[in-house]
């Protein structure tokens, strides 16, 4: 199941994590994340996707086991270091009072600057690409709390891709949009892994999921119950066993990936 | 991009830059201009007013030996003192407002001036008298407040909310121990309470604010490094962890010197509300473009906010000088009923 080390961007081994005086939520899981790929983690509410992100960010500290970035274990990398190698995008983010679209996107930029080294060049230009791959060019100068979901969302990204990390997690990125915005959300993500960004996005839509992702990890009360390639993990056997779902899947008449019709 | 986002200004040497808001920079000169009016007004009114042109020369050498023992024995310290404390008031302020996320976040309303108080008390009541000994009441008192306060809201990691609430209990218990330390002591020690606990600027010298200015230098020294962190923290903390902010440290180190701001100002002159309350609201409501934790815009309008609040209380009623606790308690009170009336029409 786990690739080769050297091919994964990330690596859980037999990690084991959770949160105090709880059941662990992660037990013995051990999952990669191909380089250059697009991952999707899918599984029921509660199956432990949030908490992985959480583990391979370094969010939360394993009771057991590791996390291997590029095939390094990130608990004995520097903080700033792992800054400039992976970002995340949290479920829900607070919009501070006031702020404008521009100035939010900047300060992704954080890892990059110090004290007396506030605005480089190299700022001015990676805001200036995040900006223009979100296409929120045009809202710069709004208050970001008057945005629709939609446009947020792109902001919240763009603000993740300022960082300039060859590695992207997201949590669930579309819950909160309309069926077009989750579109648009995720081809840029496609769109971002096409140019060699990692990208890993835990999904509800296993359409989605079959449709943009390029590796598919699915979970299910703490632990990996399948990873591979969408058409081989969203099968009739494989969904009834991870979400307990009767259903039937077909192929898409467009593109040939798996779509899945509960019954 | 022809706008360049965020309305922020550049300044580039070498290698190194540092980014404004030309805006922030308008304001923070206006009020810079008003603070220094009201120094002026401080200087020269008084039982034996002195105008503006022999205020400035009392301090130059050769000046008339009157106008010097007044203006910059007499007055000078307790005129920069309200600027000097009004800024450190402004920014502890601002800093505890930044970390509850809550414009009520502030030093006074969660207890750091009523453990001052407790502290005060402790130190008359056990027969301590003096200015140092009194100063070191109060700051013992009011970073034993605080450190309650942070132990008993802390729960895997520091809420705001929970810090405000815990701190308005906190405060309450120790407001009522208080009461009854002022009742249980005899007349002499409950008079010299009363006065401490009033608050006010009357009667600093130079020894004091060179001591009070100095210690506040040496947080000022903090404020960069916060200021960047605080503005990740905004953004929400797992967030602000993944680009590289170490939150609880970043949280702890806010309390930190967010108390020690406070303490050295209530230390030499007892509490003075509001201030800190009331500071960082008035400067967001005047840069309004900008978001984000302000640390001049807040010192500034503290400063002249305690300033002006000290003119009025020397020379508000003809006859008798007011404590400047008690002005800023009064127009605290009116703006305190005014946030929130404000927040409520907006929520």
């Amino acid at each position: 199941m786990p690739e080769s080390p050297g091919r994964a961007a990330l690596d859980a081994v037999r990690l084991t994590a959770g949160y105090r005086a709880q059941a662990p939520v992660l037990s013995e899981v051990t999952a990669s994340v191909p380089r250059g790929g697009f991952t999707a983690v899918i599984g029921p509410n509660g199956c432990g996707k949030s908490t992985l992100l959480r583990a391979f960010t370094r969010l939360l500290a394993p009771a057991g086991g590791e996390v291997l970035l590029d095939g390094r274990a990130i608990a004995g990398l520097r903080t700033s270091e792992l800054a400039r190698r992976q970002s995340l995008l949290p479920q829900q983010s607070p919009v501070p009072d006031g702020i404008r679209v521009a100035e939010l996107v900047q300060r992704g930029r954080y890892p990059h600057q110090r004290l007396f080294a506030q605005w480089s060049p190299e700022d001015e230009a990676a805001v200036a690409r995040a900006m223009e791959l979100t296409r929120i060019g045009d809202l710069a100068d709004r208050l970001v709390d008057t945005l629709s979901g939609g446009q947020r969302q792109r902001v919240w990204i763009a603000l993740a891709l300022a960082q300039d990390t060859p590695l992207l997690l997201l949590d669930e990125p579309t819950t909160f949009l309309d069926i077009a915005h989750q579109f648009e959300t995720l081809r840029l993500l496609d769109s971002l892994r096409a140019q060699g960004r990692t990208v890993v996005a835990v999904l509800h839509d296993l359409d989605h999921a079959a449709r943009f992702a390029t590796h598919v990890v699915a979970m299910r009360d703490g632990r990996v119950r399948a990873a591979g390639p969408p058409a081989a993990i969203l099968t009739e056997e494989r969904i009834r066993e991870v979400f307990g779902l009767d259903c039937r899947v077909i192929p898409d008449p467009d593109t040939g990936t798996p779509v899945v019709l509960p019954r | 991009m022809s706008r360049r986002p965020g309305r922020s200004a550049v300044l580039r040497l070498g290698p190194a830059s540092l980014r404004f808001s030309p805006r922030d920079a308008w304001v923070a000169a206006a009020l810079l201009l008003l603070l220094a009016v009201l120094t002026l007004l401080g200087l020269s009114f008084g039982e034996r007013p002195v105008s503006a042109d022999r205020v400035l020369a009392a301090f130059l050498p050769g000046a008339e030996a009157l106008d010097r023992m007044v203006v910059v024995e007499w007055r000078a310290p307790r005129a920069f003192a309200a600027a000097v404390f009004g800024a450190c008031l402004g920014l502890s302020g601002g800093l505890f407002q930044a970390l509850t996320r809550n414009p009520l976040g502030s030093p006074d309303i969660i207890g750091l001036n009523t453990g001052a108080y407790s502290g005060v008390l402790c130190v008359l009541l056990l027969g301590g008298s003096g200015y140092a000994a009194l100063a070191a009441g109060a700051v013992g008192g009011g970073v034993v407040a605080a450190a309650l306060v942070y132990l008993l809201a802390y729960s895997s990691g520091l809420q705001g909310f929970r810090l405000i609430i815990v701190g308005i209990a906190v405060s309450a218990f120790l407001s009522s121990a208080n009461s009854w330390f002022v009742v249980k002591a005899n007349l002499d020690e409950a008079m010299r309470a009363a006065v401490w606990g009033a608050g006010t600027l009357h009667g600093i010298r130079w020894p004091q604010l060179a001591a009070a200015g100095a210690t506040a230098l040496v947080l000022l020294c903090a404020l960069p490094w916060l200021s960047r962190r605080i503005a990740q923290l905004e953004l929400g903390e797992d967030s602000a962890r993944v680009r590289g902010v170490p939150a609880e440290p970043v949280k702890a180190g806010l309390v930190l010197v967010g108390v020690a701001l406070t303490a050295l100002v209530t230390a030499v002159t007892g509490p003075i509300a509001f201030i800190a309350l009331a500071a960082p609201q008035i400067a967001r409501r005047i840069r309004r473009e900008t978001s984000g934790f302000d640390a001049v815009g807040a010192a500034l309008v503290g400063a002249v906010l305690l300033s002006g609040a000290d003119l009025l209380a020397q020379h508000a009623l003809p006859d008798s000088a007011l404590p400047v606790g008690a002005v800023t308690v009064c127009l605290g009170g009116a703006y305190l009923v005014w946030l929130l009336f404000a927040e409520n029409r907006r929520s």
